[in-house]
């Protein structure tokens, strides 16, 4: 089943004035229930436009939305309700904390949902604990944090909400190596533990090769490609020609087979060329041996 | 959606006025705004709103952009119109009476000639110096104008820079608005529903982000006017030096010309065409 699916979705900037510019036209695409889906494109193929139309926060000119089967424009009053199913981090979400402690920041969201105090301490708790938050953290300001700290902080006030569908806008833009690490790894704890779907949005091929389980790689308002991250990875032409590309590592091996170093087609991680290369030289030792 | 909103009301282009020198523009603007002040007798008055039209013309702004930067106006004017018409006392008999009310034809003249004064002011000077110039040109032109005040120890590159700033972050801060409006409403913020005091309450998370942003701002903006070795006004050169050119003078000559016009047709051709 898919968790989130779009059907011909038209989206059109600051329409019938000069400076209408079309960022969406007849995107379809949907994203598996249970799934790491990632979604990757270039600078202004209609990403973060697309994004804003999974959660209600914009309504497409043309076409559906359906979270979970059901069409989110059907009671269009009902919309904030859409948004707690549907929990979007956007890109920098550190600019948007607002509360003298991180505690009643991450608290924002769930308490919007109207639940109850011991409820929402509960979840609060739970959301620090996914994204590496010191509990010490929690008593302090969000203005005394370093950036990464912030990051984590607005990412568990909406993983506090607990949406059956967590859409997340480049989770790791800015961040050191480490940081990216611990961001997704959180993620990826988190939706391993409450079993829901969650949407990436990335420019680094790196970390979707690492974190998502398919990909659907966008190009100037269409969907270009779309299937599992191997398979997606398969067309390095098209990828490169929309201005995206493979991973490193996954273009490194290809020139290794191409010489002849006999490694199998479908490597994204380091990891997987390491344990690949190291299976490769052991074989060989044993071949001298 | 809040980037709607046109600011600066400036619309690029290349005619005559675009190309003129901010600094005339503002002259002209006060010489204008002064000459259909004067504007007194029937010719006076056709006079002024041919040269308006004139002027919107060599402009070329699209006409339902002037039409709709008349709109905001467009009740008071009516207004003060309906109310010029009733309150107005004529010498000759009454158009139009009716119990207390009383209409003579003075009273619509001068509601007439007041609604086209007004337009003419508000046409005029918007195409002459606020659809044509940049702000940043604007704030160049006023500076150099009123330099002379630096004499007398007023700061006017302090207050000119503080204008430049002021409008170069007016659309990064609505962007930023947008986007933190949009976050917030993610997490279930409502900013819509309720009375005064629970709406107010509700832009607290997009308020206090957005100071803490332009905070952060302005002193990103100090320190990379420091590595650029700004200290006011002092030894400062400009890229763009700000020259009088032909069509400067040109446009000047055919203000003055109006002006003449106008001064002229009142003494003289007051009695022609009297209503």
């Amino acid at each position: 089943m898919n968790a989130l699916e779009l059907k011909d979705i038209t989206f059109t900037y600051s329409k019938k004035t000069p400076f209408e510019s079309t960022a969406l036209s007849g995107v379809s695409a949907f994203f598996e229930e249970k799934k790491v889906n990632g979604l990757i494109g270039h600078t202004g193929s209609g990403k973060s436009t697309l994004v804003q139309m999974m959660n209600g926060l914009l309504k497409p000119d043309e076409g559906t939305v359906l979270l979970m089967g059901k069409d989110i424009w059907e009671e269009p009053k009902k919309i904030r309700q859409v948004r707690f199913r549907c929990g979007l981090v956007f890109q920098y979400p550190e600019y948007q904390l607002f509360e003298d402690t991180c505690e009643k920041d991450i608290a924002f969201g769930p308490r919007n949902m109207g639940l109850s105090d011991e409820e929402i301490r509960e979840r609060v708790k739970s959301a620090a604990e996914f994204v590496g938050l010191d509990s010490s953290l929690l008593k302090k300001s969000p203005f005394e944090l370093s950036g990464g700290q912030k990051r984590r902080v607005a990412l568990a006030g909406v993983m506090a909400m607990e949406p059956s569908v967590l859409v997340l806008d480049e989770p790791a833009a800015g961040l050191d190596p480490i940081g990216r690490t611990e961001i997704f790894g959180g993620i990826r704890g988190y939706q391993r533990a409450k079993g829901n779907t969650v949407i990436i949005v990335s420019h680094s091929m790196e970390d979707v090769a690492e974190y998502c389980d398919n990909l659907t790689v966008l190009k100037n308002g269409r969907v270009l490609l779309k299937g599992s991250t191997g398979e997606v990875f398969m067309h390095e032409k098209e990828l490169i020609e929309s201005g995206l590309g493979v991973p490193q590592i996954t273009r490194f091996v290809r020139l290794l087979r191409e010489e002849g170093i006999d490694l199998p087609e479908n490597i994204y991680t380091v990891e997987e060329a390491l344990r690949e290369v190291k299976r490769l030289l052991g074989e060989r030792r044993g071949d001298n041996a | 959606m809040l980037k709607d909103i046109t600011l600066g009301q400036f619309f690029p282009g290349r005619s005559v006025l675009h190309r003129s020198d901010p600094r005339m523009k503002i002259i002209l603007t006060m010489l204008y705004i002064i000459v259909v002040f004067l504007s007194e007798s029937t010719v006076a008055y056709l006079v002024t709103v041919a040269f308006t039209l004139g002027l919107a013309i060599i402009s070329r702004i699209n006409v339902r952009v002037i039409l709709k930067g008349l709109k905001p106006l467009l009740f008071i004017m009516i207004f003060t119109a309906f109310f010029n018409i009733f309150w107005t006392k004529g010498e000759s008999e009454p158009l139009l009476q009716y119990g207390v009310i009383k209409i003579y034809k003075e009273g619509i003249i001068f509601a007439v000639k007041m609604i086209v004064r007004v337009a003419c002011v508000l046409t005029g000077s918007s195409v002459i110096l606020t659809y044509t110039t940049s702000p940043i040109a604007l704030t160049d032109g006023l500076e150099r104008l009123l330099s002379p005040l630096k004499k007398i120890k007023l700061p006017v590159h302090e207050f000119s820079m503080m204008m430049t700033i002021a409008l170069r972050f007016i659309p990064t801060l609505i962007e930023e608005t947008d986007k933190i409006m949009n976050a917030q409403k993610a997490r279930g913020a409502d900013f819509s529903s309720g009375g005064l005091i629970k709406r107010t309450k509700a832009l607290l998370p997009v308020l206090i982000p957005l100071f803490a942003s332009s905070f952060r701002r302005a002193g990103e903006l100090a320190t990379a006017m420091e590595c650029r070795c700004y200290r006011g006004d002092k030894g400062r050169t400009r890229m763009t030096q700000l020259k009088y050119k032909p069509v400067d003078f040109v446009l000047l000559t055919v203000m003055v010309i109006y002006g003449a016009g106008v001064i002229l047709s009142n003494i003289y051709l007051g009695q022609l065409l009297a209503i």
